[in-house]
């Protein structure tokens, strides 16, 4: 048996400009809507994601309380479908 | 390369397509190849007889319950007629009889790339959990069975729903006692005994087409998560993926078995503990191959290659990302075709 382990995995996926998201490692596709689809693109350039807050708030001049808080919010349903992670 | 006939079996593309056609596709692709493609079909309707962009050259064949012999002997008027330096069987119920005849054959110049019986007993939906266990790969809960009784016990060990299946081809889903009695009795009528019983596992499927070299080492992969499935479950449409993990199960499989040539291995990724169980080896290419070729690593080229004695460095180097769809389609064609297959048993275009 296979000894895998967690492995970044955003790297690795591929997004198109239209927000489309393919995950190689499972074949499932994704629609992102616009900012969900620059989130993405910040997170696979290596920007950190406690920075994404602020630039999310800057970008689409929202206040950074609620960029925070919807942030959290994909990145957790990211995990949860194993997009940031091989396992 | 050099201009050598090529010869493949498998030309019935129905909903339950046989992989001929695609692996021609495939070959048809490497612009190397300059010899004929030699069709061998079993039947004057086979499908792939008729699409004049596929074979130069048609010839029928006795079915294999008709045994070795009988395949021998047309193989030989065959080949007086036309010379064959490679043979790509592409169906698991003719793969013992060229397996035996290999030792014929190759003195006549076709060559093949087969595993040995054994390998092929070692993959077999009876002995598939053995091989698993013994080499640590997750496989599905399995119970070999011959009778009724057998069968009432394999489901009170493995519970509802239970899936049955044939000794060759054919699984059924049975969500309670009865429906798993018809199975049994109607997979066992079609493909004789025993039949497996194996626990229902839900999850996402994941095949591999891969491809053992001369030496039983993993020559090529390519994998593909099936998008969508007959109702007999094969796939229909798919998408290339490369998932490490999953390759990594593949070459243990294929180097613990030391098999040599093409296979199809099915995973099923549980949605219970999101881990990869090996469902199925089939001892052939898959009928989606040709995909392979659309993603970059042509499989089937690869195999005439190496049956050809090129040592070629092994590869998983394909784009994923790559969707295949199947698409069914009528051929119009004159009768001439359907008269030559009938009259002689053969067709020649060139």
């Amino acid at each position: 048996m296979t000894g895998a382990q967690r492995e970044p995995k955003l790297s690795s996926l591929h997004l198109s400009d239209s927000g489309f998201l393919f995950d190689p490692y499972t074949g499932l596709t994704y629609g992102l809507n616009s900012t969900g689809r620059v989130i993405v693109d910040w997170l696979k350039q290596g920007v950190k994601p406690k920075d994404i807050p602020d630039r999310v708030a800057k970008e689409f001049d929202v206040p950074r309380q609620t960029a925070a808080a919807d942030f959290e919010e994909f990145y957790e349903k990211l995990d949860k479908e194993n997009l940031l992670w091989t396992r | 390369m050099d201009k050598v006939a090529v010869a493949v079996t498998g030309l019935n593309a129905t909903d339950n397509p046989a992989p001929g056609i695609a692996v021609i596709r495939c070959l048809r692709e490497d612009e190397e190849l300059r010899g004929r493609i030699i069709g061998l079909a079993y039947d004057s309707l086979d499908t792939g007889v008729y699409d004049p962009d596929l074979c130069d050259r048609v010839f029928l064949i006795p079915y294999p319950t008709e045994g070795g012999g009988a395949l021998l002997t047309r193989l030989k008027h065959i080949h007086d007629r036309q010379e064959i330096g490679v043979l790509i069987p592409t169906l698991d119920s003719e793969l013992g009889n060229f397996i035996r005849l290999r030792h014929e054959l190759e003195p006549m110049g076709i060559r093949m790339l087969l595993p040995t019986e054994e390998q092929l007993q070692m993959r077999s939906k009876v002995k598939l959990g053995e091989f698993a266990h013994a080499h640590g790969i997750p496989f599905p809960l399995s119970i070999s069975v011959s009778s009724p009784e057998q069968l009432s016990d394999a489901i009170s060990q493995l519970g509802i729903p239970i899936v049955i299946k044939g000794c060759f081809y054919e699984a059924v889903v049975s969500h309670n006692l009865e429906q798993a009695r018809t199975a049994y009795f109607s997979i066992a009528n079609r493909w004789g005994l025993p039949v497996v019983a194996q626990s229902y596992m839900p999850g996402e499927e994941y095949d591999i087409c891969a491809l053992g070299d001369a030496e039983g080492k993993l020559s090529g992969a390519v994998a593909m998560r099936k998008l969508r499935l007959t109702e007999k479950g094969k796939a229909w449409a798919g998408i290339t993926i490369l998932d490490s993990e999953l390759l990594e199960l593949t070459r243990q499989v294929m180097e613990g078995l030391g098999w040599v040539g093409p296979s199809e291995i099915e995973f099923i990724r549980s949605a219970h503990d999101n881990k990869y169980h090996l469902f199925e080896i089939n001892p052939r290419f898959p009928a989606w191959c040709y995909l392979t070729a659309g993603c970059g690593l042509n499989l089937p080229a690869r195999h005439l290659r190496l049956a050809l004695g090129e040592k070629l460095p092994p590869s998983l180097d394909y784009r994923t990302g790559t969707v295949f769809v199947r698409h069914a389609t009528d051929i119009i064609c004159p009768l001439d075709t359907l008269e030559a297959l009938t009259t002689r048993g053969e067709v020649i275009r060139d």
